[in-house]
């Protein structure tokens, strides 16, 4: 940590300007636990068999336990909201535990909540039809490292399929052993990814993904319409505090928003960047957004929300000294080609593996606790 | 917390009550070393005796199952299984295999207007057959073909047919096949007709055709042969790319298919007039004497030379002697056996080494008998 830093920018934690920010005043100094609490505030009526399920999950193991201590924690869930979820729950905690309770809301509910201004209010940036005036400059540039899942794979070979066909005079002739594979662990397109050179080769490939992102949200209308599926909700950070880290490559942009349930994966990513006008609706993420996973961290809610979540800082980024980057929601987009800046996927011989949970928690609670008890936020 | 029982958040009856369940030492065994909560969840839902086999659909749907972010349903399941290692790992898979063949089944027969067959997403169907892909296609022949019974009733396939997923399925079909039913099926997509329920390319239905339980007829390899190269010529104006995609089919035949590879580079050369041997044409029509005597039949009464209509008599009645017709007899005498056909079969394309077919020179001769057999045999598939 850069000593003196946070005496140089006195402003930054009630500063609406995000020139005033200064990642390095968070300092590790103060400790204090929220037991007892849930969103950060006192337990009502409506909430109390969560309080029951939290109490057991905190003493079941770690992973249960960090689900526990973010809702604990998380005062950036609005009261409207915190009823609507205390709703949700009561109806289904007879039946499941609260680990599922809060995955299905956050599948089933997060993607149409978080861009309400009745329920996410304070957390909301951008939403054109609904705020009067974006609370963060529309022109703000986003990144986000996204995952091929296995439908966007499949998009993709899709549209690798349609491409070849094309090439065979419209005729779907197909190919050898390779296309024989795809169904079985996607080797075809993943060999197609593995063959692309970049950056050369990044323009046919930002072609053929942006075809298949389009295929993907196209592809979901059947499940959107009988509520089974919601829309995607997408994860992004601004490029102005990813910027340094840009060249140090996929295993860092990891670390550093938090996707540590990915780093003992071999799976291709891509990176994106898009401005925050082409969001649609964009909020700062909540727990009741991120879910039931160990990797988030709540961030203090009297944070100016345009700075976002901020992220838990896993691995070697964490011991290099790197700070909270924000984090914000949004629902799944249309792509450009040039939003499509990078592919990766990291090395098979990369030291990466599971980074210590405990370790990146422990770290980001003192620097939680350090924002909450700076006094800056008062 | 983690021993709660998790079934599924919305409440509603068992869809699917399965008829299969984990025994006790493969679920304790497994419990002890089931360290996350999707392990236990999911290890309970395989120990309960009257689990809801449907909720299977559901977890691919995301719906029940605690997923990190951008994480795969399938592949989050997988991940939940115990290592391989594990010896109760079989079992347990096995299972689970078995409850999502009777979840598949479930939609399969469900004929209701509100039915999943109509509702589930594209993305869920993906998920659906990776993970029975990911546990063996052999655990879900039987679920397979109710889904695809299904389909032919409904005369299209749940998801768009254009899709990945029209693929996936298909791919499920050829494995599942029980019979050779479909072989008019497979033969017709290499001929490049659409199919309302199978999705394939030339090359996957070619796999269609020859995943069949039983041996396809010469014929009708044959048949496909021809149809494989009019659409690669259709489809590819450069020689070089025909050329590759020709090498491909070879390639996917010997690594697929070895009983057929023979056969289908014999046919492949045939058709270019490139065999090189008798013993090579004769060796693709072991299995099919009653298709070669036909071949030698027309070749006797074709125009081609005397020497090779001798030829293709004496093969004629080596085949059928019972049923050889006394016009043929008269030229089959041991002096022209003798001098004409040689023990080893060979053509006798050395003596022509260095003619030109066709008014452009070639590498290498093509025996004018073979590229007549050629001939013959399409025309005789063809009709």
């Amino acid at each position: 940590l850069r000593a003196g830093a946070f005496d140089n920018c006195p402003t930054y934690l009630v500063c609406e300007n995000l020139e005033c920010y200064d990642p390095a005043v968070n300092r590790i100094t103060a400790t204090g636990a929220t037991m007892g609490k849930i969103f950060d505030r006192d337990v009502d009526n409506r909430l109390q068999v969560v309080d029951k399920h939290l109490q057991e999950m905190e003493s079941a193991n770690p992973l249960l336990s960090a689900i526990a201590e973010n809702m604990r924690l998380d005062s950036r869930v609005s009261e409207p909201r915190s009823a609507k979820f205390a709703e949700f729950a009561a109806a289904s905690l007879s039946a499941t535990n609260l680990k599922n309770v809060l995955n299905e809301y956050s599948s089933q509910k997060a993607w149409e909540e978080f861009r309400c201004p009745v329920l996410n209010q304070r957390n909301l940036l951008f939403a054109p039809q609904v705020l009067d005036e974006p609370k963060i400059a529309e022109d703000t540039v986003l990144v986000s490292v996204q995952k091929l899942f296995l439908l966007l794979l499949s998009k993709l070979s899709e549209a690798l399929r349609q491409r070849e066909i094309g090439m065979a005079s419209g005729d779907d002739i197909g190919s050898g052993p390779q296309t024989i594979q795809f169904d079985e662990d996607n080797s075809y397109v993943n060999n197609w990814l593995n063959n692309l050179e970049l950056p050369q080769d990044l323009p046919e490939f930002a072609n053929l993904i942006t075809q298949a992102y389009q295929r993907v949200i196209d592809s979901m209308m059947p499940d959107r319409a009988n509520g089974a599926q919601p829309e995607r909700i997408c994860w992004a950070g601004r490029r102005d505090e990813f910027e340094p880290h840009r060249e140090f490559g996929l295993r860092r942009w990891m670390e550093i928003f938090g996707l540590g349930h990915q780093l003992d994966k071999r799976e291709w990513f891509i990176l994106l960047e898009y401005p925050v006008i082409n969001t649609g609706a964009f909020a700062r993420p909540t727990v009741l957004d991120a879910g039931p996973t160990e990797w988030h961290f709540p961030t203090p809610g009297e944070l100016p929300p345009k700075l976002g979540g901020r992220t838990m800082i896993l691995g070697d980024a964490m011991l290099a000294g790197v700070l909270p980057l924000g984090e914000f929601v949004h629902k799944a987009r249309r792509l450009e080609i040039e939003n499509v800046k990078w592919l990766s996927r990291l090395p098979d011989d990369t030291n990466s593996g599971r980074v210590n949970l405990d370790k990146a928690r422990a770290h980001h609670r003192d620097w939680f606790r350090e924002v909450k008890n700076s006094g800056a936020l008062k | 917390m983690n021993d709660l029982p998790s079934l599924s958040a919305l409440p509603e009856l068992a869809r699917c009550p399965s008829q299969y369940a984990i025994d006790e030492h493969a679920f304790n065994t497994a419990m002890r070393t089931a360290t996350e909560p999707r392990q236990r969840e999911l290890l309970q839902w395989l120990y309960s005796s009257n689990a809801d086999s449907y909720k299977i659909i559901r977890w691919m749907q995301g719906i029940g199952l605690a997923l990190y972010r951008q994480e795969d349903p399938a592949l989050a399941l997988i991940s939940a299984l115990p290592s391989d290692d594990s010896l109760c790992e079989p079992a347990i898979r096995e299972v689970l295999a078995k409850r999502i063949g009777e979840a598949v089944i479930c939609v399969a027969n469900d004929e209701s207007n509100n039915s999943d067959w109509n509702r589930l997403a594209e993305d869920t169907w993906i998920q659906l057959f990776v993970l029975m892909r990911r546990l063996g296609v052999s655990n879900f022949k039987t679920a397979v073909m109710q889904l695809f019974q299904r389909c032919e009733r409904e005369g299209r396939t749940p998801f768009d047919l254009v899709s990945e997923a029209s693929r996936y399925f298909t791919r499920f079909v050829m494995d599942a096949q029980p019979n050779n039913e479909l072989e008019k099926r497979w033969i017709a997509m290499i001929k490049g007709s659409d199919d309302a329920v199978l999705k394939a390319s030339l090359f996957d239905a070619f796999c269609g055709l020859l995943s069949m339980p039983r041996e396809v007829s010469i014929l009708g390899v044959n048949e496909c042969i021809v149809a494989f190269k009019t659409r690669i010529r259709a489809a590819f104006d450069d020689e070089s790319v025909r050329s590759a995609k020709q090498c491909e089919l070879q390639q996917l035949v010997d690594e697929k298919f070895p009983q057929y590879a023979d056969r289908i580079r014999t046919l492949l050369l045939a058709e270019d007039g490139d065999i090189g041997t008798l013993s090579d044409f004769e060796q693709v029509y072991r299995g099919d004497q009653a298709a070669l005597a036909q071949i030698y039949l027309q070749e006797v009464s074709s125009d081609a030379d005397k020497p090779q209509q001798l030829r293709a008599k004496v093969r004629y009645m080596e085949l059928c002697p019972q049923t050889l017709p006394s016009s043929v007899v008269e030229f089959v005498t041991d002096e022209n056996r003798r001098g004409l056909v040689p023990g080893d079969h060979k053509c006798p394309r050395e003596s022509r080494r260095g003619q030109s077919t066709r008014g452009l020179p070639r590498k290498k001769v093509k025996p004018e008998t073979l590229r007549s057999y050629g001939k013959q045999l399409r025309a005789t598939t063809k009709g």
